[in-house]
């Protein structure tokens, strides 16, 4: 049986989620599961990632939020005396991180953005997208050294936790970083993180300018969606970056997708093709986005948006 | 301050990718320089202009064909490149081409290396972090700014949870992440000033690497099979005489066929 080790994710001491995520595809795998977290709460975090029924948690913190070096030297001593044969992170800024730099340290092997797993044990082949999505990939890992695998957020059905407990390991005080995050400017509350969303609404060029993104915003305060952007708004300034969708930017995995204003190029689709159901608002009615769009509506998005808006709002009630 | 550039080539991101025995087949697809490496190149030309004294050198990995595109990098500003092109290199993972750009990079004596945060191709994002890895360097990942002043930095990124300042010695390496400056573009000057540039071309022989350590034999990680992502079938477009009637009979769907709100 392998023996496996989950880095889960927290925020001040509060366990993310995506823990019963890893928890899946360890068990997909096989095999004795322990688990790890990192950064201020750790130590509060630890008992509840224990919940999930693992041999031990690591708490590691080095005093900081993160440390590419420090975080991995910090536990690689840890995970070479453990014995374990796999490592499984989250592919988010954090996880994509620190599973490059321990996978290198380790000299291990390293499969990034996994989005299924068949098979078991040290024969799993693991699907990654390449180019962004337009081909999905088979990958196995040689010889016996240890595996490092990351898992895109949302494909893998999250195990609950069962309430257990299980011995918490502290490690990583005193450890000398590198470079470390010296201060973080936390989101301010309600932001809806385009990773973690249920609902994402985008806009694109057809929103005519900056000031149009409002009637974005207003639909997704109106009904708690995350935002996000087309490349060409990025690139055209009316919005910042870190909302961008598609090949340049994020990608995305919610249960309904809202393209409005977007015509639906190449980069854009690779970035959101695999949400659950995409709808499609665009006064063109042979724009590109139409045909991977599950429902469209012809029209304005200023007239649509809003009224989706009202009417999603009155439909939960 | 010597600063280094690692840059790739991969296929157009507007290029179609089709499948041919199981394998991505890119022949006859344009080859481009990663976007997030335009990025990279960008900043090491600024800083290295805001630092004084200081030069830039790019490190490819690549082949014959990559000459053009690496002559288009000297054009915007880089003093001199390496071109790293060895037939034993086929099939290598990345923390195979972080060990060989180690042997390309070490040598230099350099002060940063900047890289792109991911290839657009396969997508690792591994290459620039296992390179401070090995070099025994600190790394700041998907940077969005960065201030040298001395041998310190400070580096900013968007992190899960926010805006994150990171602060640390150099020598260090930085992967970029769009939006952290725009890229320039060639001008006529700079054009023809790198036909002069110097590209030295090294085998793994040249950097004392034993073609055993590269190549698919010796990777860590293999690719087994490929496919085309299974295509969406078209909807259907929702008519109604009025904005108010085409909305309800869409919320109606998402409510009751699609079952997402």
């Amino acid at each position: 049986m392998a023996k496996i080790l989950i880095i889960a994710e927290q925020f001040k001491g509060q366990l993310r989620a995506s823990a019963g995520e890893l928890m899946a595809a360890a068990q997909q795998i096989g095999g004795d599961v322990d688990g790890a977290v990192f950064g201020p709460g750790a130590a509060d975090a630890a008992g509840q990632l224990a919940g999930y029924g693992l041999g031990k948690v690591l708490a590691v913190d080095c005093g900081c939020e993160y440390s590419g070096d420090g975080f991995a030297a910090a536990v690689s001593d840890a995970v070479s005396a453990g014995g374990y044969e796999f490592v499984i992170l989250m592919q988010t800024s954090f996880g994509r991180d620190l599973g490059a730099r321990l996978a290198a340290r380790l000299d291990a092997g390293w499969i990034n953005d996994v989005i299924a797993l068949e098979g078991s044990g040290s024969d799993v082949v693991a699907s990654k997208p390449l180019y962004a999505g337009k081909v999905i990939s088979k990958l196995k890992f040689n010889g016996s050294g240890l595996k490092v695998l990351s898992l895109r957020p949302r494909n893998f059905e999250a195990v609950q936790a069962s309430g257990a407990s299980a011995a918490v390991e502290q490690l990583g005080s005193g450890m000398q970083c590198k470079a470390r995050c010296t201060t973080l400017e936390a989101k301010e509350a309600g932001f809806i993180d385009l990773k973690d969303a249920d609902i994402i609404v985008s806009g694109g060029r057809g929103i005519g300018g900056a000031e149009g993104y409002e009637a974005i915003r207003n639909f997704a305060n109106e009904i708690g969606a995350a935002m996000g952007a087309s490349r060409a708004i990025v690139d055209a300034g009316w919005i910042d970056h870190s909302y961008q969708v598609g090949q340049t930017g994020k990608v995305v995995n919610p249960q309904l997708y809202i393209a409005a204003g977007i015509s639906g190029a190449i980069q854009h689709l690779a970035g959101m093709q695999t949400s659950k159901v995409i709808v499609a608002i665009n006064n063109n009615e042979s724009a590109p986005i139409f045909k991977v769009a599950d429902y469209g509506i012809v029209g304005d998005l200023f007239e649509v948006l809003p009224e989706l808006g009202r009417q999603i709002k009155a439909a939960r009630q | 301050m010597k600063i280094v550039v690692i840059v790739k080539e991969v296929p157009d991101t507007e290029a179609k990718i089709t499948i041919n025995g199981g394998k991505p087949d890119l022949s006859g697809v344009k080859m481009i320089i990663n976007p997030y490496d335009e990025y990279a190149v960008e900043e090491a030309i600024q800083q290295a202009d805001k630092l004084g004294d200081s030069s830039v050198t790019v490190v490819m990995i690549g082949d014959d064909n990559s000459k053009k595109n690496l002559t288009n990098v000297l054009a915007l500003g880089a003093e001199d490149a390496i071109l790293v092109k060895d037939a034993a290199l086929a099939g290598s993972d990345p923390l195979q081409l972080a060990k060989v750009l180690k042997a390309a990079i070490e040598p230099l004596g350099a002060g940063m290396v900047l890289a792109g945060r991911q290839g657009v191709d396969h997508d690792w994002g591994m290459t620039g972090i296992a390179l401070a890895e090995l070099l025994g360097w600190g790394h700041v990942g998907l940077i969005t700014g960065l201030e040298i002043s001395g041998d310190s930095f400070k580096a900013t990124s968007d992190g899960d949870n926010g805006k994150m300042t990171f602060e640390g010695s150099l020598p260090a390496v930085f992967t970029t992440d769009k939006g952290i400056n725009e890229p320039r573009y060639a001008s006529l000057k700079g054009i023809m000033a790198a036909k002069k540039k110097t590209v030295a071309e090294k085998s793994l022989a040249d950097l004392g690497l034993d073609a055993a350590v590269v190549g698919g034999a010796a990777a860590k990680v293999s690719f087994v099979g490929a496919d085309l992502p299974p295509q969406k079938q078209p909807g259907r477009i929702i008519d109604g005489d009025s904005v108010q009637a085409k909305v309800a009979t869409l919320v109606d769907a998402l409510r009751n066929e699609a079952k997402v709100i």
